[in-house]
This record gives C-alpha cells, sequence and structure tokens, in this order.
C-alpha cells in the first residue's frame, strides 16, 4: 500500500525532528513525520504516581533494553563499557532527558586546528549562534546572562533556583578561584506558554507532568499539529528507498502499528533517529547502488561513534544538602577545566556538572543510571542515615574523541518487534578520555572538600557509568570532504542529494557538555539552508 | 517450607537487610508490605526469576533455626549465603530496596516528601539578585574564560 506521497517525509520526532520541521513550516511544503512511538499522555507521567520511583526500573527505565515496550528496539552493548539510553516516542529522548542546556564552545568546532586530534566542523560557533538563540526562544531556556564561559548572550529566563547545594559548591569553586556558573536549563522559571513553571519535583527522567522541562512534546509539537504538520505515531521505518537510476531517495518503507508493511514516497527524506537508530536505519537501506547501506560510499556511516563518559564524585556535608529537591541534573556547571591544558596529560577536557541527588530508592540502588547497590546490613543503616540526606555531588562529564573502531553496526541475530536487524555497540574507553577522568574525579573532590565537605566518595577505579549513553554522536559525521564524513556542512548526504540527517549523528566532535542545545540548533540551521538553497537544493 | 514458613522467614531475612534504628529511628524492612513488594516487585527486576525462593531454601537448609537466631548470628548466615550465592543475593538486596523505599511512610523519614511528587513538587525560593550578583562577581571578575578562535 502507497500513501498520497509528501514534500517532506522527517523520520523520527525527538529534539532534531521537531526543530526542522519547524524551520520548513514557513515553506507550506507538505511535512509528514513517522514516529516509531506514540504520544505520552497526561496520565502515563509516572511522577503523577505514589510508587513514581518503581517506574525507573520498568516501563519508564532510560534503557530500551530494560524498558522493552513495543515501540523499543534492542541493543546489543555487550562490547560496549556504555551502553546507550532513550526514549522512543513523540518527543524522543527530550520525553526522559535532564534539560540541561549548555552551548558547545568556539573551541569544540576547530578541534584539529587548535589541538591536533579529530577534525574540525565545517561549520562554527558563530555560525550557530542565531540558531542557538531562536531555539532557546522556542523553548524556553532558563539561565543566568554574563558567563565569561562564552560569547555573550542571555536566556530567555531568569535561571532557576541553585538550591542550598548550588550555593555551597559555588562557594567552593569562589574558594578556589575557579569558574562556575548556574546550569542553562530548558526548564522553565516561571510560567511560559500555557507551561507550569518547575515545580522541583526532581524526577525530571520520568517526564515532566507539569511541561515545564522542555521536551518537544511540550514546545514544537504542539505548534507543529496546530500547523497542519502530520504526526504518524507507531510508524516503524524499515528502510530508506533509493531510485536506482536517479540515486534519489523516493521514500521510505515502513511498519504501521500492526506491523503491516507500507510505502510512503516523498520528495525530500530527513532522519533524525539519533546516534544510534540513524546509522541503524542507513546500514539497513541496502540495495544494489548502495550494498554497504545508503549513503556510505565513505564507509563512515556508524563509525566515530562518542559518547560522554561520566563518572561522579560526591561530598558528604554536616547540614542537609535537600538534593532531591530541584530539577535532577540541573544547579551549577564549572567548566574550569574545559579547554586544552598543555601542562595535563591529556587533551581537550571537561565539566563538572553539579547535579542534585536523587530519590532514596535510586540512591540505594547505587545512584542514577547505576546497577550497583550499596551495602546491606548496618552499612546501609548508616550510609542511609548519614551520607544521603548530607550529600552533594559533581558529575565529571568528558569529551570523548573520535575512533572510528567505536561505532555502531548490525547485530547478525537481534531484531526488533518488526523483524529489522538491531544496533550493536561496539566502544572502548580512549586513553586519553581515562586520563581525563581521573584528573576531573580528583579535582572534583578537591572542590568538595573546599566547599566544606567533612568526607569524599569516589570510585577511585576506572570504570564508568554504564547507563550513560544519552548522547550518541558522530556516527554519520558532517564534512566538506565526501571521503572522510557522511553529509555536508548543511546536513545533506554526499552520496543522495535529498537525504537529510539533522540528529547528533552529524557531530564531528563531541564537546563536553549535554548536546540537545547543539542538536536542535544545527536542525534549525539545516532548516535554514534547506530554504535558503530551495531553488537548487538538489544540485 | 509452607507459604507462611516461607513469609516467616523472609520476614527474618528483611530484617537484616535493612536493619532498624539510626538517629532517624527508620524500621527495619521486616514488614509484611515490604515483604508483599519484594515479590512483587519481581515484576520491575531483569534478574534471574526464583533468586528469592532459591535463597530462602538455600537458608533454611544452611540454618534451620534462622528465625530464632540472635540479629548478629543472622547476619553471620547470610553472609555466607551471600558468599556461595552472589547474583541472587544481589537480587533480592535490589529487591529488598525497591519495595522498602517505594513505601509512601519511608520517604518522609529520609526528608523526602511522601506524596507524588507532581503536581505539587517542592518549594525552593529562587536566589535573590543580589545573592546571585555576589556569588557570581569574582567568577565574572575573572574575564573571559572560554578559548577565542
Amino acid at each position: 500500500m502507497t500513501n498520497h506521497p509528501v514534500d517532506v517525509l522527517i523520520i523520527g520526532a525527538g529534539a532534531s525532528g521537531a526543530a526542522i520541521a519547524w524551520s520548513l513550516l514557513e515553506t507550506r511544503m507538505r511535512i509528514l513525520c513517522l514516529e516509531q512511538g506514540d504520544h505520552l499522555q497526561d496520565k502515563d507521567f509516572p511522577s503523577r504516581r505514589e510508587d513514581y520511583e518503581l517506574a525507573r526500573y520498568g516501563a519508564f527505565s532510560c534503557d530500551p533494553n530494560v524498558r522493552k515496550l513495543k515501540q523499543d528496539y534492542p541493543i546489543n552493548s555487550q562490547d560496549s563499557c556504555i551502553t546507550p539510553v532513550n526514549w522512543n516516542g513523540v518527543g524522543g529522548s527530550t520525553i526522559n532527558f535532564l534539560g540541561h542546556w549548555p552551548r558547545m564552545k568556539p573551541s569544540d568546532f576547530r578541534t584539529r586546528t587548535l589541538d591536533g586530534v579529530a577534525e574540525d566542523w565545517p561549520v562554527d560557533y558563530a555560525t550557530l549562534e542565531p540558531f542557538y538563540n531562536l531555539n532557546d526562544e522556542n523553548t524556553g531556556v532558563s539561565g543566568l546572562s554574563g558567563n565569561p564561559g562564552y560569547p555573550d548572550y542571555s536566556p530567555p529566563l531568569p535561571p532557576i533556583p541553585i538550591g542550598h547545594l548550588g550555593q555551597t559548591l559555588a562557594r567552593g569553586f569562589n574558594k578556589l578561584g575557579w569558574h562556575w556558573w548556574p546550569s542553562d536549563v530548558a526548564i522553565l522559571s516561571k510560567d511560559r506558554d500555557g507551561r507550569q513553571k518547575c515545580v522541583n519535583a526532581g524526577t525530571c527522567d520520568l517526564g515532566c507532568a507539569a511541561g515545564a522541562k522542555g521536551g518537544t512534546n511540550f514546545t514544537y509539537w504542539p505548534i507543529l499539529e496546530n500547523a497542519g504538520v502530520e504526526l504518524r505515531t507507531n510508524s516503524r521505518v524499515r528502510e530508506i528507498v533509493v531510485d536506482q537510476e536517479t540515486g534519489f531517495a523516493t521514500g521510505v518503507l515502513y511498519h504501521d502499528a500492526d506491523g503491516k508493511l507500507l510505502e510512503q514516497k516523498a520528495e525530500l527524506v530527513v532522519v533524525a533517529c539519533n546516534g544510534v537508530g540513524t546509522p541503524r536505519l542507513l546500514l539497513n537501506s541496502k540495495s544494489k547502488l548502495f550494498p554497504e547501506g545508503v549513503a556510505n560510499r565513505s564507509g563512515l556511516v556508524g563509525k566515530n561513534l562518542m559518547f560522554h563518559p561520566l563518572t561522579g564524585v560526591a561530598g558528604v556535608f554536616d547540614e542537609p544538602m535537600r538534593g532531591h529537591e530541584g530539577p535532577m541534573a540541573c544547579s551549577i556547571l564549572s567548566q574550569e577545566f574545559y579547554e586544552t591544558d598543555p601542562s595535563r596529560d591529556f587533551v581537550r577536557g571537561y565539566g563538572l556538572h553539579s547535579g542534585r541527588s536523587t530519590t532514596p530508592m535510586t540512591f540505594a540502588l547505587g545512584g542514577y543510571g547505576i546497577d550497583n547497590p550499596i551495602p546491606w546490613g548496618a552499612k546501609h543503616r548508616e550510609i542511609m542515615d548519614n551520607v544521603y540526606p548530607y550529600m552533594a555531588g559533581l558529575t565529571v562529564v568528558s569529551e570523548d574523541l573520535p575512533e572510528e573502531t567505536n561505532c555502531v553496526s548490525l547485530d547478525p541475530d537481534l531484531t526488533d518487534s518488526d523483524g529489522i536487524p538491531a544496533p550493536k555497540i561496539t566502544y572502548r574507553l580512549g586513553d586519553n578520555t581515562r586520563k581525563m577522568l581521573r584528573h576531573g574525579e580528583a579535582k572534583a573532590g578537591e572542590l568538595l572538600l573546599a566547599a566544606g565537605a567533612k568526607q569524599v566518595l569516589s570510585k577511585g577505579d576506572d570504570s564508568v557509568w554504564w547507563r550513560a549513553g544519552w548522547h550518541q554522536m558522530g556516527t554519520c559525521r558532517m564534512g566538506d570532504d565526501p571521503n572522510r564524513s557522511v553529509v555536508n556542512a548543511w546536513g545533506r548526504c554526499h552520496d543522495v542529494k535529498n537525504l537529510f540527517i539533522v540528529d547528533g549523528s552529524i557531530f564531528v566532535t563531541a564537546g563536553a557538555v549535554n548536546p540537545t542545545s547543539t542538536i536542535q540548533a544545527l536542525a534549525l540551521y539545516i532548516g535554514d539552508r534547506i530554504k535558503t538553497n530551495i531553488a537548487t537544493l538538489f544540485d | 517450607m509452607s507459604t507462611s514458613e516461607t513469609q516467616a522467614l523472609l520476614l527474618k531475612v528483611l530484617e537484616e537487610i535493612i536493619p532498624a534504628g539510626g538517629a532517624r529511628r527508620m524500621p527495619s524492612a521486616g514488614m509484611k508490605a515490604v515483604a508483599d513488594g519484594v515479590l512483587t516487585a519481581t515484576a520491575y527486576s531483569n534478574g534471574s526469576p526464583g533468586a528469592v525462593t532459591r535463597l530462602l531454601e538455600a537458608i533454611s537448609m544452611k540454618s534451620p533455626d534462622f528465625p530464632i537466631l540472635s540479629p548478629d548470628a543472622r547476619v553471620d548466615v547470610l553472609k555466607v549465603i551471600e558468599a556461595d550465592h552472589p547474583a541472587d543475593f544481589t537480587e533480592l538486596v535490589r529487591l529488598t530496596y525497591t519495595a522498602y523505599y517505594s513505601r509512601p511512610e519511608i520517604r518522609p523519614l529520609l526528608g523526602v516528601a511522601a506524596h507524588p511528587v507532581h503536581p505539587d513538587g517542592y518549594l525552593v525560593e529562587p536566589e535573590s539578585d543580589a545573592l546571585m550578583d555576589e556569588l557570581t562577581r569574582p567568577v565574572r571578575a575573572r574575564g573571559t574564560a572560554y578559548r577565542q578562535v
């Protein structure tokens, strides 16, 4: 069965798919978005239930291999020290992300020139800056202007409270003379556009029932659907179809909610399935013209996978830190060690993120994203009584450098419920990252002591958080050279001129910040380029 | 073991996994609601099915008088069981924590509200402009903190 052709077909209703749909609205083209998941209904947000914490370990786990919902696809992470996490549904991973919203820095786009590592991006900070600003307005970003860590900009809303915990750590940073700043967050500090301001529930990972968090289910999609963009849910794309004569994409084959295989034709196809889902789809789209997967003449589809490896250090203070009050991941951010310093034994750098603590169950089970319960027995009593309420932590978020051996490929055996081959992750921690994490762990400990901690708790080994694969980048990177990249400087595949990619897979480097702000800025930029180049789009 | 023996043994095991006491006067996990929750929480677990039953049988074999032992002696038995059955024991610990801390009466004892977090959440006052200005002044005074390219 074939549906009516559309002008623009977007695959994925998450951060980037929503942003580019919004950008293309003014063209009056007929836009259709196919999304493998569904809308999350208000009653389904776990934070409205008494047993809300339980959801983290079942149907609302960030890990699709735990959730195992119909719309999820399994991921083989046996050859990786980090497993990807996500959400499949309208809003994508902005449903369960934590809303931390730092921008990448100017140096992130020039690592080859500045530090001799990775590649330079074909775009720079100044080019993206207006799109960062536009997206901040559309999303409702809260923050404090005047951060000396960036070229000047002003978040549209005042900062959310940093709380007692943030104030305590800020004084520690000041004592050491280190950079810190209240975190930019995609979380409302004031009511806006019918969305309720943050109520400091502290369960951002369970979806924000108030709409305070800037998931695209609350920001872009209501506008898009009202404007006539068709959002077809429970529709899982199997492959991108390419005309073997012309080399242009003609549309996709997808499964509907009943598993029936359908065809959707389109003039222009936009892939927005994240750094794992996008290479999976391209690799699954084999044809005579593209035997190794569509748009993969460079052989780089799926290669150069980057995460942000994380480790955490906690301090135990004399007074309660009330860390469960307020958005989970976002209090203050230090970028003191972000840029390359030749005196260190690694290049590039990391951020020190002051998240808040979490709820008792999650803490007892080892912390968010960790499966390593704290001790039982008398030791348990001691930790829950004397550590948990008094704790403030720092997360070391390190920049990952691209390596071709870190990759997404297709698993030979594993499939999703429609029989589509699942992704397999092959990933190891690079030596540079390992050194960076060790440095970060030591510096975080130093800071916590300066802030008044009476005890510092750190793992002191080389392990990283298992469920730290939120940020999936680099697997279809941008570039000017078709032999060294998958898409050009504005997201168009070198090999298929009406096929665009707009998600984190097109990142060239990872920076050391949460990527969603940059993903959406890039999607808006690509939308702008499409509009600007519309007359010669496929030349 | 009969169902009632199993339940009684599980309660005694749970009492030692999370013991009562401390300055916050926390109850132990040895309560019926938690025991029921351990079994319910199995549905939320990726661990091996039957772990709790296997452990209880192992405890019963190892120490038939476990329920009447002193707390210290019970802990000693459990340490042996943990060493012999590490995966199942970790699963029991996970399930116990899950069931215990999902009890709404437990959370307030640790300073966390009993209510569902939405729609009420928590009241956190925003910092005043003056306080934020004071806190950020040293950072601003040091000037540009990013690499110019």
